[in-house]
C-alpha cells in the first residue's frame, strides 16, 4: 500500500520544491494523491481507510468494544488469557482481509476452530514445538509475519517478552498470547464463561457466554467489563463446512 | 473447463490444407483440379475440383466420373503438418502465441492482438497479409466468441461482435460442428447422424437441450458438443510454451548413511541445478527430490517454491530443502514405512495426529522404540533433483491491489528463516480435509511442503463432530474417570446407553486433581470407522459441560474415558 502511495505523491508532488509559491501547496497535493487513491481503491473493490499510517488490525464488529482503539493496534501486544476460542474470533477479522499468522508453541490450538471462526488457513504457519530456540523463532516471525500468536509452549523468560515486544513495536507486527505476558499493552482475562446448547443428551454445545475483563497499560488502562458471545454472528465468517450447514442434533435414538 | 465468458478467439484458416498442401509439394499447378485421397475415399477437395462436383466422402471412381482430369494425391499428415509451420510462423510474426488447432487451422487469442492493431477488422487483415505476403496461401480469419463460432466466422470471413456467438450459431446445421474436431471427425459425425434423427437439428436446438440430459444421453462426446453450440470455449487457446523439466542426478558411491555426506552432493547438484536455470532464465513452481536407497526403494517429495523469481530460490536454499529432506529420510522420520506405521498406530490408538505425531510426545515415542531397529533407513545410492514447472524468469507478475504481494514475499521469507532455525519440519502449513473426528480434519505437511489432502473434504462425512469445532485439541488425550451420582464409573454399552448420567468428571495420573460437577452433557454418539479394515476404530463420544464453564469432549474406547479436547 505504502509502495503505490509514494508512487503517487511521486507523480503528482514530485516537483514540490521547484514549483514554489505558484503550484498547489504540498499539503494540497497529498491530498489530491489520497483522493486518487482511495477512487482508485473503491474501484478495486479493496477495503478503504488502511493508507500507510493506519496501524489497526480489523476485528469483528462484536469484539471492537473490547479493545480501547476498536481494532488490533500494530506493534502491541495483546494477552488473550482465559479462551481460545476468543483469541482465534479476534484475530478472523485481520485474517480474512489479508493479515499472515504464526502459531508459535500452541500445539493444542484447534486447527478447525481457527478455520470456523474465519481464520484462512492459506496465511497461517504453525510452528508447534520450537524448543529452545523459541525466541529466536518469534523475533524471525516478528520480522514478516502480521500476527504472531505465543501459545504456552513457546520457553520464553521475561526478559525474552519485552525484548520480542519492543521488536514488535519497531517491526509494526501486532504478538498475542495466550498467557501472561510482562509488559502486554491490552489484556483480555476471562472471568466466567458458560456453554449453552447441552440438553442432558440431546442438543451439543453450541453457543459460548463469556465475561471479560479488559485491562492493560496507556489506553486500556481503565478496565472494563464485557459479555461476549462466541461464535460470532457476523456474516463475513465463512464456514468451511460448506456441506451440511446445520448438523443434526445428536441424540440417543438406540 | 469451459469458462462463463468465452474467451474471444481469432481463427486463421487455410480452406482445403491438405490439398492445397499436396498440390505445393506435388507441384501440381493450381488450376488442376485436384483432391487428397486415402485410398478409399477422398478426403479433402481443391476449389476448382469442388466446382465440378468432386465432394468430401466420395470413393474414387465417382470422383473421377464427375471430373476425369482430376489428379488424385495421396493423404499424408505428416506432410500437411510440415508445411503448415510457414504459415504459424508467419501468423506469430503478427501475434504472439498462437494454437495449431489442425494444419489448416490456427487459433489465437483475440483480445490483446486487437487492442495492438484497432481493431479485430484490422487484425484479420494484417494476418491475411502477412500470411500471403510470407508464403503464397490464401487465408481467412474470423473473430468471435468461442472456438465454433470464431471457426464458421473464419469460413465466411467475418467477425462475429462479442456476445452475438449464441445468436450466430443458432441457426446453423448441426453438421458444422465437424469442422473444429481435430482429430477423427467420424464420431462426431455418427452423434451429428443420431441427433439429426431424434429431431435435434441445429445448434440452437442442440444447446436448448438440458444439458444433464444430454450428458447422460450422449456421454462427453454430447457435452462437449453441446457445450461448443452454447458458444462456449472448451478452453482458451494455449499460449505460454511448456518448458522442459530440469533435471539433475548422481551415483553415491560409496552410499550416503549420514545426512552430512549426502548433503555434501546435494551442494553440488543444487550448484549445478541452479546455473542450469540461470543459464536458461527460467525459474520453478516445484523441486522434486527423488532418491533410491541400496534396497531398491524410491523416495520422492516435492517442495513448492513460488516465491518468486530465482532471486528467491539461491543454490544454498535449495540445499536447504534436499537437506531437510534427507534428515526426514536418513534419521528422523523413519522412511515411508514410518508413515505407515504411523497411521496405523493412529488407527488402533484412535489418537491421530497428522505432522505433530513428530513431537516426542511420550504416547508416541514409546510404541515407536522397539520398532527402531527394522526401520533403519537404508542408505542412498542415487539422489536426484528436478525443477518442475519451468517458467521464463519474471513472468510472474505481483499483484497491484488487493492484499500486497510483497507482505506475502515478507512473510514467506520470514518463514523461511525460522525453518533454517528449526530445521524443515519445525513450521507447518495446514488446510482442512475430509474426516470425522477433530485431528482427522486437519491436514498438517511442512511449510513449502506440496503434499495434497489426501481426504476430500466436501465428501458428506456422515457422524462429523457437530460444530462449533473445540478450539482446544490435546496433542496426548489425558485420561479422566467419568463417574455418576453414586461415584460408580459410567460406561456406555454396545447399543450407546449410559449406565447412568455423569455427574462428575476426575482426572487421572499425572494430572490427578478433584473432581469437576458435570452441569451438561449431550451424547453419547457412536464413531465406527474402518471396520472393514484390519485397525477398525470405535468409539463413543460424549460432550460434557463442567462447571469451570468449559466444555470438554469425552471419548470412551473398551470402558476407557479419555479427553480430546477442550471448548474454553
Amino acid at each position: 500500500m505504502t509502495l503505490v502511495d509514494d508512487a503517487l505523491l511521486a507523480a503528482l508532488g514530485g516537483p514540490a520544491d521547484t514549483a514554489g509559491a505558484t503550484g498547489p501547496t504540498h499539503a494540497e497535493r497529498t491530498l489530491l494523491a489520497r483522493s486518487v487513491l482511495r477512487r482508485a481503491e473503491l474501484s478495486a473493490r479493496r477495503a478503504p481507510g488502511s493508507t500507510g499510517e493506519e496501524k489497526l488490525l480489523p476485528v469483528p464488529d462484536e469484539l471492537a468494544g473490547l479493545l480501547p482503539s476498536g481494532g488490533l493496534q500494530r506493534g502491541t501486544a495483546v494477552v488473550v488469557d482465559g479462551s481460545t476460542s476468543l483469541l482465534l474470533a479476534l484475530l478472523s477479522e485481520a485474517s480474512r482481509t489479508g493479515a499472515w499468522t504464526a502459531m508459535v508453541g500452541f500445539p493444542r490450538l484447534g486447527i478447525l476452530a481457527a478455520a470456523e471462526a474465519g481464520i484462512d488457513l492459506g496465511r497461517v504457519a504453525l510452528v508447534p514445538s520450537p524448543g529452545p530456540d523459541a525466541a529466536a523463532a518469534v523475533a524471525a516471525l516478528l520480522d514478516g509475519i502480521d500476527v504472531v500468536v505465543v501459545g504456552p509452549q513457546a520457553a520464553l523468560t521475561d526478559a525474552d517478552r519485552r525484548r520480542l515486544t519492543s521488536r514488535a513495536r519497531e517491526r509494526g507486527n501486532l504478538l498475542v498470547a495466550a498467557q501472561p505476558w510482562a509488559g502486554a499493552h491490552v489484556v483480555l482475562t476471562v472471568r466466567d464463561g458458560t456453554w449453552s446448547g447441552t440438553d442432558h443428551g440431546a442438543g451439543y454445545l453450541r453457543r459460548r457466554r463469556l465475561t471479560v475483563e479488559r485491562s492493560g497499560r496507556a489506553g486500556a488502562s481503565r478496565g472494563i467489563v464485557r459479555q461476549v458471545e462466541l461464535p460470532l454472528h457476523g456474516g463475513a465468517v465463512k464456514n468451511p463446512r460448506q456441506v451440511e450447514k446445520t448438523p443434526p442434533g445428536l441424540r440417543l435414538v438406540g | 473447463m469451459s469458462t462463463e465468458a468465452a474467451t474471444r478467439t481469432a481463427v486463421l484458416w487455410v480452406p482445403d490444407w491438405p490439398v492445397v498442401a499436396a498440390m505445393g509439394a506435388a507441384q501440381v499447378p493450381a488450376h488442376v483440379p485436384a483432391a487428397t485421397h486415402d485410398g478409399r475415399r477422398v478426403l479433402a477437395v481443391s476449389a476448382t475440383a469442388r466446382a465440378q462436383g468432386v465432394r468430401r466422402g466420395m470413393r474414387r471412381r465417382r470422383a473421377q466420373e464427375c471430373c476425369p482430369e482430376i489428379e488424385l494425391l495421396d493423404a499424408d499428415d505428416a506432410r500437411d503438418a510440415r508445411e503448415f509451420e510457414p504459415v504459424a510462423l508467419a501468423a506469430e510474426t503478427v501475434v504472439a502465441g498462437i494454437e495449431v488447432a489442425r494444419p489448416g487451422l490456427l487459433l489465437l487469442p483475440s483480445g490483446g492482438p486487437a487492442r495492438y492493431h484497432g481493431t479485430e477488422e484490422r487484425l484479420a487483415q494484417v494476418l491475411v497479409e502477412r500470411v500471403v505476403h510470407d508464403t503464397g496461401h490464401e487465408s481467412q480469419v474470423g473473430v468471435a466468441d468461442g472456438i465454433l463460432a470464431a471457426v464458421l466466422a473464419a469460413r465466411a470471413s467475418s467477425v462475429v461482435p462479442a456476445g452475438g456467438s449464441r445468436a450466430y450459431l443458432a441457426p446453423r446445421p448441426l453438421g458444422e460442428l465437424v469442422h473444429v474436431v481435430a482429430g477423427d471427425a467420424q464420431p462426431v459425425a455418427e452423434l451429428v447422424d443420431l441427433l439429426g434423427r431424434l429431431g435435434v437439428r441445429t445448434l440452437a436446438d442442440l444447446a436448448t437441450l438440458p444439458a444433464a440430459s444430454v450428458l447422460s444421453r450422449f456421454g462427453d462426446l454430447g457435452a462437449w458438443a453441446q457445450r461448443l453450440a452454447q458458444g462456449e470455449d472448451l478452453r482458451p487457446p494455449a499460449r505460454r510454451r511448456i518448458e522442459a523439466d530440469v533435471a539433475v542426478g548422481c551415483e553415491l558411491d560409496p552410499p550416503a548413511e549420514r545426512v552430512d555426506v549426502a548433503t555434501f552432493a546435494a551442494r553440488r547438484l543444487a550448484e549445478d541445478l541452479h546455473a542450469q536455470l540461470v543459464e536458461r532464465s527460467s525459474s520453478c513452481g516445484r523441486l522434486r527430490i527423488t532418491a533410491r536407497t541400496e534396497d531398491g526403494r524410491e523416495l520422492e517429495r516435492t517442495w513448492r517454491c513460488d516465491d518468486g523469481a530465482m532471486g528467491g530460490l539461491t543454490a544454498a536454499r535449495i540445499t536447504d530443502r534436499v537437506r531437510w529432506q534427507l534428515e526426514g529420510w536418513l534419521t528422523a522420520s523413519r522412511v515411508a514405512l514410518g508413515q505407515r506405521r504411523r497411521q496405523e498406530q493412529r488407527q488402533r490408538r484412535g489418537s491421530p495426529q497428522g505432522g505433530r505425531g513428530s513431537e516426542p510426545d511420550d504416547g508416541t515415542a514409546h510404541d515407536d522404540l522397539p520398532d527402531l531397529p527394522e526401520d533403519r533407513p537404508s542408505p542412498l545410492v542415487r539422489l536426484a533433483i528436478t525443477a518442475e514447472e519451468v517458467v521464463p524468469a519474471g513472468v510472474e507478475q505481483p499483484r497491484l491491489w488487493g492484499v500486497s504481494s510483497g507482505e506475502d514475499a515478507r512473510a514467506r521469507r520470514a518463514l523461511g528463516r525460522v525453518q533454517g532455525l528449526l530445521g524443515g519440519d519445525g513450521v507447518l502449513s495446514v488446510t482442512t480435509q475430509g474426516g470425522r473426528d477433530v485431528h482427522d480434519q486437519v491436514h498438517l505437511a511442512p511449510w513449502g511442503d506440496a503434499a495434497p489432502a489426501p481426504r476430500r473434504a466436501d465428501l458428506p462425512w456422515p457422524g462429523r463432530l457437530p460444530e462449533p469445532a473445540p478450539a482446544l485439541v490435546l496433542d496426548v488425550p489425558e485420561d479422566v474417570a467419568v463417574l455418576d451420582d453414586a461415584g460408580a464409573p459410567v460406561r456406555v454399552d454396545v447399543r450407546l446407553a449410559m449406565s447412568a448420567p455423569p455427574a462428575t468428571v476426575r482426572w487421572l495420573a499425572p494430572r490427578a486433581g478433584a473432581g469437576r460437577r458435570v452441569l451438561g452433557w449431550s451424547g453419547p454418539w457412536p464413531l465406527a470407522e474402518r471396520w472393514w479394515s484390519e485397525a477398525p476404530r470405535r468409539r463413543a463420544y460424549l460432550q460434557v459441560l463442567l462447571d469451570d464453564g468449559r466444555g470438554v469432549l469425552l471419548a470412551s474406547a473398551q470402558g476407557r474415558w479419555t479427553v480430546e479436547a477442550v471448548y474454553d
